[in-house]
């Protein structure tokens, strides 16, 4: 037998959808194998499991902050600029939502201003600090990598130093979390067909999509961010500006993370809690989110939805079977494994010979 | 200590001989070679010419196993055999040195060589390898620092150690890929001489051009091929550059049309669309390459400088496109200085074609997403992008092709026919015509005196001294670091090769 390997000439869409469902099922089978011979989950369980994690509730509540993140990836990846810092940026955005909330506005806000102000003021928030890196690079050149990583550790930092610190709450009985925000500032879920959903956040991600998938496949700056990444040369003979592309990428990047953020605080936590229960690494998970859609943001829904009831699966798993988060990290790891093996596909082709 | 070398299947000196028999290629839709047969013999110089896009690359990529036939045979002194991979072709004896050198810039030039262990065995050493190459590189002339990084190096000296690295293998057939497009005369003799010897021991040479009077003076077989088809395979002496014309283009009859003779003008009563004044340019690593360079070109005229490679032509290009900062002087551009417009306004008013074109390039996009690269012309319409590539000339399926599937000389066109179609005030063209076939640079030079007519400025910063000769209304050679006037009226080209030598 002999493998055969050569360059595809066209990159079928059909093949992207193909290799990103059978990513997903090698993983869950691969999965099944290892909780069976590790641990012993009877295989019937694991498909319930995933079962329960394609349509519980709960997905969708981590829908939410992946897909935002994960879109707010997909530009500057196009780019080729890799920011890694979604999961600081999240936390900034949950940091200015909650101050806002508890030390700026009297405690009567009218919801109807108090809502979209603080969700502006929490894009603004992710897109400065993701601009902090944007703008080291711009200026000068500094690996976005390291800068969006660092600046990750020093929100985290930050976020635990208030709710330990000046913010721990008066009346959380000692607890490292800030008072609880004004009850007409929270966004409710509202239910349709049975189905709780958060309508106001599950708007503004397929605005956000929509406007994404405009700008990236109609509009002269989407050709430019795609020009960037593929051939910087190329974009700087033909006066693409490499600032302007690297600046706004990284803003939107940073301010849909924010928003992330909002969400999580104004329909999830209510307060401020310690970083690491705000944000359980959805900045982190949304990277692959946004590969796994091959930085298209329509389909970052869909991954986003993917991985999402990876995630619920995972905490199903625990409950079933007593499992530790390892699970989950489990699913994600084998899933991005996977996803980047299976992506050689997608450029090659591979035909076996007897 | 070169008891492996038999491990790759050599031959030594008994004279080979090359059989293609109705090879087949097709990309998708592209039909590239069709039903191509060749003999290539021993102790020849087979010359495979044809004009851009017709299928001359493909054919090289086949036999050094880069691509894969659909249908035909490949035989070996009378033994078929099946080539699938590059490696497969290395152990046929068949090694390529392809037209743009793949090596690797942070390395140094042993280091690159050392990719020739692989095909002996394992107990070669890395230095028995670079010794080896020192001997080969003595023998053939193809004289190289091994320690040099290659990113410090010429390209013509690149070209050496892609050479020297095909050498190694010691190959029974080597194939040229337009080996001389970007030579200067010398090394160019340096090369023919070199490819001399190994025809003299017997090897199989094949070199891919497009330059007739090339193919006329070193080939003893000329295969010409057309629209990826075999038109005549003949010994040189029945073949004459009229003949050759004929069989290359399809329109080969009519080629005196294109071929225009252009009448030198004086615009110097006319406005100023570039001012150069007394700049130094500076190079990659921070020197100064040209001294005090004053040039001048007026609305409605072509002014050439000619230089040989590596002595500040390319670098003088991209000083006045903004894209390298000066350390003396100004650049004025229709009244601004460089120094203090965006790139962007740069961009959309002066058109540049690079010495490496594949830098204005996305090649992983469509041929009409290329060809909207610059703002100005992000909005022309489809018609008039193919009006523009029927009149290049260009050889592309339709707008919707990937670029990356052109060919060479089609490249070189398309960035051509965008910055023409971007009607700039001035054009700034580095070789323009350096890949391209003997209809096409007629095409292009009428294209440029066309477009100076109608009141544009091209400064064309070329190689090629009868390029500047030809279409030219006043030249400047580039000799001792500074740029020189030349009469253009007064025996030019021998004051301009005392001048380049
Ligand atoms: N990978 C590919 N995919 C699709 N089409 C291709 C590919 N490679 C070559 N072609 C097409 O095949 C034809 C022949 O190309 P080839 O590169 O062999 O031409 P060439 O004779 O070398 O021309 P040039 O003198 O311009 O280099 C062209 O029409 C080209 O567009
Ligand atoms: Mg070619």
């Amino acid at each position: 037998m002999k493998l055969v390997v050569r360059r595809r000439f066209y990159k079928h869409t059909y093949l992207k959808i193909v290799l990103t469902v059978a990513a997903i099922g090698l993983t869950l089978l691969i999965s099944m194998v290892i909780l069976y011979l590790a641990s012993n989950i009877p295989p019937e369980d694991f498909i319930y499991a995933v079962y329960m994690g394609l349509i519980d509730p709960s997905t969708l509540r981590y829908l939410i902050p992946l897909t935002l993140c994960g879109l707010g990836l997909t530009l500057p990846y196009k780019a080729g600029i890799w920011n890694i810092g979604s999961e600081g940026q999240l936390l900034s955005g949950a940091i200015i939502a909650t101050y806002i909330a508890l030390y700026i506005y009297p405690t009567d806000i009218n919801p109807i201003i108090g809502i979209p102000l603080l969700l502006i003021a929490s894009f603004m928030a992710g897109a400065a600090t993701a601009l902090v890196a944007g703008f080291l690079k711009a200026r000068y050149n500094l690996n976005e990598i390291l800068s969006t990583l660092m600046l990750n550790y020093i929100i985290i930092g930050l976020g635990n130093y208030l709710v330990y610190g000046p913010w721990r709450g008066a009346t959380q009985y000692g607890y490292p979390r800030t008072d609880i925000i004004p009850s007409q500032l929270w966004i409710t879920n509202i239910e349709i067909l049975g189905i709780r959903i958060n309508m106001t956040l599950i708007i503004i991600i397929l605005a956000s999509a929509l406007a994404l998938n405009y700008i990236i496949k109609h509009t002269r700056f989407g050709y430019d961010i795609t020009v960037y990444g593929l051939n910087r040369d190329a974009a700087i003979y033909s006066g693409i500006s490499p600032e302007k592309v690297i600046i706004l990428t990284m803003l939107i990047s940073g301010g849909l993370a924010g928003l992330a953020g909002a969400g999580e605080v104004l329909a999830i936590h209510r307060q401020l809690i310690r970083v690491q229960d705000v944000s359980a690494g959805y900045g982190y998970m949304a990277i692959l989110v946004a590969w796994l859609s091959r930085m298209d943001p329509m389909a970052t829904i869909l991954s986003g939805y993917l991985v999402a009831a990876l995630i619920s699966t995972g905490y199903t798993l625990q409950i079933l079977a007593g499992l530790t988060i390892g699970a989950v990290n489990l699913f994600i790891g084998g899933l991005l494994v996977l996803a980047t093996a299976l992506d050689f596909l997608l450029e090659y082709e591979v035909e076996i010979r007897w | 200590m070169f008891r492996n070398r038999e491990v790759i299947g050599l031959v030594g000196s008994t004279p080979t001989q090359l059989f293609i028999n109705g090879l087949s290629k097709r990309f998708g839709p592209i039909h590239a070679l069709k039903n191509v047969s060749i003999e290539f013999r021993g102790g020849e110089i087979h010359i495979i010419l044809g004009e851009n896009g017709a299928g001359k690359t493909t054919l090289a990529k086949i036999l050094s196993g880069i691509y894969r036939l659909d249908e035909g045979e490949i035989t070996i002194n009378g033994t078929p055999v099946k080539i699938r991979n590059t490696k497969d072709a290395l152990r046929n004896g068949i090694a390529i040195v392809s037209q743009y050198p793949k090596l690797i810039e942070e390395m140094t030039v042993a280091e690159n060589l050392l990719i020739a262990l692989d095909y002996y065995g394992p107990l070669t050493t890395p230095r028995s390898v670079i010794e080896r190459a020192v001997e080969l590189a003595d023998k053939y002339g193809l004289h190289i620092d091994m320690d040099k990084y290659i990113y410090s190096l010429s390209f013509s000296e690149r070209q050496r150690v892609e050479i020297l690295k095909a050498l190694l293998l010691n190959p029974s057939v080597l194939i040229l890929d337009e080996p001389t497009t970007l030579l200067t005369p010398n090394e160019k003799r340096g090369l023919y001489r070199f490819i001399e010897m190994l025809k003299q021991e017997g090897k199989i040479v094949i070199v891919i051009t497009h330059k007739i009077d090339e193919a006329l003076e070193i080939g003893d077989r000329i295969t010409i091929l057309r629209d990826g088809k075999v038109i005549v395979s003949l010994p040189k002496e029945k073949l004459t550059k009229d003949m050759i014309i004929k069989y290359m283009f399809s329109d080969g009859a009519e080629e005196n049309k294109y071929n225009q003779i252009f009448i030198r003008r004086d615009a110097s009563n006319r406005n100023a669309v570039l001012v150069v004044e007394g700049v130094d340019v500076i190079d990659d690593y921070g020197y100064i390459i040209l001294k005090n360079v004053n040039l001048k070109v007026f609305e409605g005229e072509i002014v050439g400088v000619a230089g040989i490679a590596g002595t500040g032509l390319k670098e003088l290009g991209e000083s006045i496109y903004g894209l390298r900062k000066i350390a003396r002087g100004q650049i004025v551009i229709n009244g601004r200085s460089v120094s203090y417009m965006k790139r962007e306004e740069i961009a959309n008013n002066v058109g540049f074609i690079p010495d490496n074109i594949v830098k204005t390039l996305v090649l992983e996009l469509e041929v009409e997403k290329n060809f909207r690269l610059k703002k100005s012309l992000w909005s022309i319409t489809l018609d008039a992008m193919e009006r523009y590539i029927n009149k290049f000339r260009i050889k592309a399926e339709s707008p919707n092709q990937n670029t990356g599937t052109l060919s060479g000389g089609n490249l070189q066109k398309l960035v051509v026919s965008r910055e023409v179609a971007l009607k700039p005030k001035l054009l700034i063209a580095t070789n323009p015509t350096k890949a391209l076939d003997h209809i096409s640079i007629n095409v292009i030079h009428g294209i440029f005196r066309e477009y100076a007519s109608n009141g544009g400025a091209v400064l064309i910063l070329s190689e090629d001294i009868d390029e500047v000769l030809r279409i030219s209304d006043r030249i400047y050679v580039i000799s001792n670091n500074t740029i020189k006037p030349v009469d253009s009226n007064k025996d030019a080209r021998k004051l301009m090769m005392e001048l380049l030598t």
